[in-house]
Parts: C-alpha cells; sequence; structure tokens
C-alpha cells in the first residue's frame, strides 16, 4: 500500500507536474487540474512499475487518489500480489 | 497505393525502426501480403490502436487486400468511457462497420465486434486485390466541429504524397525520419509512414504516450539515427521548453522540422531554437507548413521561419497591413495545390486580404466542392499563406468581427479559450496546474484592453475541451459553457 501510494505520488509530482497538496481525497481532474494525458500517465506509470494492466472499469473510472491507489491495490489482490 | 507497395518490395536499405529493432519495408510488406487473407477486399477495415509494427501491418495488408483502412484513436485512460464510446460508434455508423481489429488490451474495451492485432499470418501471400475506390477514409480531430470523415483516393494519395517528396532538399531517398505522431493523425500517416514509404525513407516510430512520458525521447531519437526529417505541433515544441533537456543531443542532422496541425506561436519557435542552438539545431530547419486531411495533408510548405507583423482588419475582405501582431508565414502551396482567399461567398479576394482559406487541385477529395474553403482565415502576404484563425471562433461584436486569438494573448501564459456570448465574448482561463491562481480581477483588468468587451472567467484546470490531438476546441469549450450555466 505504501508502495502504490509513492509511486503515485512521485508520477503525479515528477511526471504530471502536481505542486499542491495530495490526500486520499483529493479529485484527480477537478483538484489536480489531470488533463487525459496526465491521467494517461498516472495508469502507464502503474503498469510499467508492476508489470500488470490495470483493466480499469471505464463506466467507473478513479475520481480520487485514494481511488486509483485502491485501484492498484485491489488489481495486485486479484492477481495474488502484494505491494 | 498499390504500385507503392509493390514497389517497396523490392529490397532497399530502406524500413521501419520500431521498438529499438529494424525492419526492412519488403518484409513487412511480406507479412502484410500474407496476413491480406484475413481480411475481405472491398470491405472497410477500422484498426484502433497504438502506433506499432502490428498496425502498420494491418495497414499495409488492408491496402494489399483491395480494402480501406480507417484509424481511430484508442480509448483514453481514467476517464469515463461514454464520450469516447459514442465518437468510435459513430465512426463505425459512418463507415458501415460493426468493429474491427485493435491493440490487444482493447479487445473487451471497445463496443462491438473487435479482434486483437496482430492480423493471422497465413502461410501464402494473397493478393494483391483490386483497388478499393476509397484509399482511405481520415476522421478530423474537429477543433469547431464534431468528427468529420473524409474520403480519399489513391489518386489523392499518389498526388500529394510526390508533392511532399518534391519539399525534400537534395536526394529525396537519402532521409529519414523520426515520429511519435499517431497514425490516425493525418500527419502520422500521410506526413510520416507514408512519406517516409514513397520516398523511400526509413522511419523511427515512436509512440504519442513515449512522447507524453519522456518527451526527450524524441530528439534523442533524432539524434542517435542522424535523422534528417520530423514533424510537430507546437505543442510539443513547448512541452520539450518545459520538460527537455540539451545534454548528448546532436541535431546538425534535422534539415527539416515540419510544424503544423496547430497555430504556431512566434515566440514558441524562437524560444525552442534559443534553447536547441548549441545542440545544432539550424533556424532554417524549423518548417511551418499548412495541411488539412480533406486536402489530404500538404497545402503550403515554407522555406524557413518567417515572422512578420501585421495589423488585421475587422472584417472579412478588409486590407491587410504591416503592424506590430507578429505571425508565422506557412510558405507557399506544394506543386499542383491551389491556394486562393475568398469573401463569404466564396468569391476570389485580391493578395493582402483579409479572407477564408481556399484550396483546390488533385489532393482534394472528390466529394468536396471545389474550390474548398477550408474554414480558416488567413491571407497572403508577399505570395506567402498566413493563418488568422479558424472562422467559426471569430468573435462579432457590433458587427465587427475580432480574433479570439487576440483575446486569448492578454491572458498569457495561462491557457484559455475567448469565445462568443451574447454581448461581446467570455474568456474561459484555466486555474494552471502548478504556480500562482491568477486573480479574477488582475485578468478583468488585463481583459480590458481587448477589442471587444470580454468578461474573465476561471475555469478549473483541464475544464478546456481539447482535441485528440491536444488543441483547445473553442467550439466545445462554448458548448459546454453554455451547458455550465
Amino acid at each position: 500500500m505504501e508502495d502504490i501510494w509513492k509511486l503515485t505520488e512521485e508520477t503525479l509530482r515528477r511526471q504530471c507536474r502536481v505542486a499542491g497538496p495530495i490526500q486520499p481525497s483529493t479529485r484527480l481532474r477537478e483538484d489536480l487540474g489531470l488533463d487525459s494525458l496526465a491521467l494517461l500517465t498516472l495508469a502507464v506509470a502503474a503498469e510499467d512499475h508492476f508489470q500488470f494492466c490495470l483493466n480499469e472499469d471505464p463506466e467507473s473510472p478513479p475520481a480520487t487518489v485514494g481511488d486509483f491507489v485502491g485501484l492498484v491495490e485491489s488489481r495486485l489482490r486479484e492477481l495474488g500480489r502484494h505491494a | 497505393m498499390l504500385e507503392l507497395l509493390r514497389a517497396r518490395r523490392q529490397p532497399s536499405p530502406c524500413g521501419l525502426y520500431c521498438e529499438q529493432a529494424f525492419h526492412p519495408y519488403e518484409e513487412i510488406l511480406a507479412t502484410a501480403a500474407r496476413q491480406a487473407a484475413a481480411l475481405t477486399p472491398g470491405t472497410v477495415v477500422v484498426l484502433v490502436g497504438e502506433n506499432s509494427l502490428e498496425l502498420v501491418q494491418a495497414l499495409l495488408a488492408a491496402w494489399w487486400a483491395g480494402c480501406t483502412p480507417v484509424c481511430l484513436p484508442p480509448p483514453a485512460r481514467l476517464q469515463q468511457a461514454g464520450p469516447y464510446q459514442d465518437f468510435l460508434r459513430s465512426c463505425l455508423e459512418h463507415v458501415g462497420a460493426t468493429g474491427g481489429w485493435c491493440d490487444a488490451r482493447l479487445e473487451k474495451r471497445l463496443p462491438g465486434q473487435w479482434r486483437s492485432l496482430p492480423l493471422p499470418t497465413a502461410e501464402t501471400e494473397t493478393g494483391p486485390g483490386p483497388e478499393a475506390a476509397c484509399a482511405y477514409i481520415q476522421f478530423s480531430s474537429g477543433t469547431t466541429l464534431e468528427p468529420r470523415a473524409t474520403r480519399l483516393s489513391h489518386a489523392n494519395l499518389a498526388h500529394n504524397l510526390e508533392a511532399i517528396a518534391r519539399q525534400l532538399p537534395g536526394d529525396r531517398t537519402r532521409h529519414s525520419c523520426v515520429s511519435w505522431l499517431p497514425l490516425y493523425h493525418d500527419m502520422g500517416l500521410v506526413g510520416c509512414l507514408l512519406s517516409a514509404l514513397y520516398a523511400p525513407g526509413s522511419l523511427s516510430l515512436l509512440t504519442p504516450l513515449q512522447f507524453a512520458l519522456r518527451p526527450d525521447s524524441w530528439l534523442q531519437t533524432l539524434s542517435q539515427r542522424r535523422a534528417s526529417i520530423s514533424v510537430a505541433p507546437n505543442f510539443a515544441l513547448e512541452q520539450l521548453l518545459q520538460r527537455g533537456t540539451t545534454q548528448h543531443l546532436d541535431l546538425s542532422c534535422l534539415q527539416m522540422l515540419l510544424l503544423g496541425s496547430e497555430t504556431i506561436r512566434p515566440e514558441t519557435l524562437r524560444e525552442f531554437h534559443a534553447k536547441y542552438a548549441g545542440c545544432g539545431l539550424a533556424w532554417e530547419a524549423l518548417r511551418p507548413v499548412y495541411g488539412l486531411a480533406e486536402n489530404t495533408l500538404a497545402v503550403t510548405f515554407s522555406a524557413g521561419p518567417r515572422l512578420l507583423g501585421f495589423c488585421l482588419p475587422g472584417e472579412i475582405g478588409g486590407q491587410v497591413t504591416t503592424g506590430t501582431r507578429q505571425l508565422v508565414s506557412l510558405g507557399q502551396p506544394v506543386e499542383g495545390v491551389q491556394v486562393s482567399i475568398g469573401d463569404e461567398q466564396g468569391q476570389p479576394l485580391p493578395a493582402g486580404s483579409l479572407g477564408s482559406i481556399q484550396v483546390a487541385g488533385p489532393s482534394l477529395a472528390a466529394d468536396l466542392n471545389s474550390p474548398y474553403d477550408t474554414g480558416d482565415l488567413g491571407f497572403f502576404w508577399e505570395e506567402e499563406l498566413y493563418f488568422v484563425t479558424r472562422r467559426k471562433d471569430v468573435l462579432v461584436h457590433h458587427a465587427r468581427k475580432h480574433d479570439p486569438e487576440v483575446v486569448e494573448q492578454l491572458v498569457l501564459p495561462f491557457e484559455s479559450a475567448a469565445v462568443q456570448q451574447e454581448h461581446g465574448a467570455v474568456c474561459l482561463i484555466e486555474r494552471p496546474r502548478r504556480g500562482p491562481v491568477p486573480k479574477l480581477d488582475e485578468l478583468q483588468r488585463r481583459l480590458s484592453t481587448a477589442p471587444l468587451p470580454v468578461r474573465a472567467e476561471l475555469v478549473d484546470s483541464g475544464w478546456l475541451p481539447r482535441t485528440s490531438s491536444g488543441k483547445i476546441s473553442r467550439f466545445r469549450a462554448r458548448k459546454k459553457w453554455d451547458v455550465s450555466l
């Protein structure tokens, strides 16, 4: 869990150039202003790091940083892996 | 296309670099000819995916089989699927298809019947089939309108590819290109892949994702492969200005960096050159161009950057004079393409008049009126074309027309869209993702110098709708704003 949070925060800071506070309840689009390129960057950073396919549900994509971390965690759990 | 594909089946030193591996064109075409059996001649083949060897093979297999390929963008990640699925459904409906071929990871995520790329490879070759009447269907990214389809013939492609090849300096077979532009975009498909096959020259194919994650990868590949040609929109240069490094780069090999697809800002050109001149980037290598999918791709090519100051009239048909507003020359029409400036009825205007850019010639899609009104406003000055704005984006106040960019420039460096409202305009300004948030009264003060009444409004970062190629769509921004009121 800590690993996923660290990776997410690092990707948001370094690659998506987010400067403001990042909390689990921070909204990806509204608060951090991530555009489609930044969201893509976030998804691919997790996939590259954990070597899996995120398979997010396009009907209910993660809205907050916490949702995103939860999604990565549940995907890892499904694969029988722990971060 | 068949003639071109047959020619590339002959052994040559040219080919495609994809994910560090080199694939000679004759090998790719041999595979494509074996994959052609999976396709039904005369049908439309819809392809959805990122740039890859498999996608290139499928495109070439479609032409070899006598099909009409269509490349469409993959869905965005971590976003609501609805708008994309509507877009995909309307594209499928338009071409009369129920599905197609896609990247393996997308197979279960797209509406319709989809199979994973690569196409299955048979033991023996099929075809070549008789060419389909329509060579290719390009869906426009739609800055001002919903996406629309352009049907191009083999003759359109042949004419425009030859016109582009004639712009290459020196021996056309001695060039090589690096591109990360997507193959579902006309600049990526016609300007890079097909132009490289046509010249012929080698192409290093990167993906938009590679560029997005690491913009340096583009210039590093250029430097390592000693490539002489590349293509980019203005925002790519801005990405490199913000995030690019200059270490271990030798760009002295680059003879033509074609800049198109969106408005080229004079300051971007100057800053980009200033940053990379120490790496050997020649000022003359920066080549602003004008093109559109309806004309296959290329319309004008410049011989190098030319920045001039103008004073623009408030009316279509008015005379442009020299002044302080800097614009970038897009050069002269490529061979066989006629470009004229017309009034609101399409009647030709004298040189130096502001009007609609109209295009005619053998590269123009056959089902369009000729000359074709591009919907762009511009003018000719000393026989070179200058683009001003999209006509539908023009702001009207008291029957005078104003360019939205004049308004947007007042609030730089913030990203904004100036759109029409009942009494004047509203400038929708995005809060920046980092750095201080602009104060509304300060922005309003800056807008007081605009040539019409403009109200400043702040919107969340990422609020402004952008096209699949990253341009802000003023048309969609206006619709979105009107709905939100």
